[in-house]
């Protein structure tokens, strides 16, 4: 499944290629994409099931604006990230809607945020961390210093300007220094 | 000494996200397998033909009154028409050859209107 043929055409080609009825071009596409979008749900919903769902709905998405495909507008990449933000924002939304008494109690190997603020594992801290933000800081702290996109390019993902995507990324980096400032000695981070 | 704090704040918090990087898995042949399949499905509804542009109002107007033929058979007889209007007759026979029209309006008033000329006289 790693090989792809089409790995030096660039992704508006692709989706052209694919309009035309080239599956070879789609399969392209997802090798391309898919990794990257699945990884993005997965910080932001912290479910693997709901994240390739997410991941899979999003590639549906690109599959069927392929005709329309407007070439240099915007980029495949940018566009999915904004289609997973999107996707994965109405989830967590749902979630909190969920009433009380309909939320599973916690598996025994996943840690509560104290255990995970207690545990050396810097992922799980730094994401339960991420979870207690804001919606929109946690997505722009995520879009912009995990999947290392561009201020402006966020801007685009997350329909914001520039400015107000640096004000996010800036107060939301200075909330997870402070969740996470009083534990640096037990994660290792001094 | 607040700011070294930070340094080191924001020194860890990159270890983190760097962490947070590292840590990637790859799609699921599975999740591949259900995309690709995705695309196969998606296709079948392009292959249909383009839908036309809509029409403008001209191509409207032809339609409405029966395409080039139509156009082609009016202008004829346009030009037809206007050749007959152009060119005067030096004469016309009439059906049954028995005289006919030179210009001169005398002969049709003598010809035509004799018969009236002596009913109005009979009073």
């Amino acid at each position: 499944m790693a090989f792809d043929a089409l790995e030096d055409v660039g992704d508006d080609a692709l989706m052209v290629l694919y309009s035309n009825g080239d599956i070879a071009a789609a399969r392209s596409l997802a090798l391309r994409h898919t990794p990257r979008l699945l990884a993005q749900a997965n910080r932001l919903l912290r479910d693997a099931a709901e994240a390739e769902d997410v991941a899979q709905e999003a590639m549906l998405r690109l599959w069927k604006v392929a005709p329309d495909w407007r070439r240099g507008e915007a980029k495949v990449s940018t566009w999915l990230y904004r289609v997973v933000a999107n996707l994965c924002t109405d989830r967590l939304r749902k979630r909190r809607g969920t009433g009380l008494d309909s939320i599973a109690e916690p598996e025994d190997d996943k840690p509560s945020v104290e255990a995970a603020m207690q545990s050396d594992d810097r992922n799980r801290a730094l994401y339960t961390a991420l979870d207690a933000l804001p919606e929109r800081q946690r997505i722009a702290v995520t879009l912009r210093h995990i999947d290392e996109l561009p201020n402006p390019e966020i801007a685009e993902v997350m329909g914001l300007s520039v400015e107000a995507v640096e004000s996010l990324t800036a107060r939301g980096k200075r909330n997870l220094a402070a969740i996470l400032g009083g534990r640096k000695q037990e994660l290792g981070l001094e | 000494m607040t700011h070294k704090k930070d340094t080191e704040m924001d020194r860890g918090l990159d270890l983190m996200f760097q962490a947070a990087r590292d840590q990637v898995e790859p799609a699921s042949d599975r999740l591949m397998q259900a995309i690709l399949r995705d695309a196969a499905e998606a296709l079948p509804a392009r292959d249909a033909p383009p839908r036309p542009a809509t029409p403008n109002w001209f191509r409207r107007a032809l339609t409405g009154i029966g395409g080039w033929q139509s156009v082609t058979a009016l202008a004829v007889s346009a030009c037809f028409g206007l050749w007959i209007g152009y060119s005067a007759p030096e004469a016309t026979d009439l059906l049954d050859g028995s005289f006919s029209l030179t210009g001169d309006a005398s002969v049709v008033d003598s010809t035509f209107y004799s018969d009236i000329d002596d009913l109005l006289m009979e009073g």
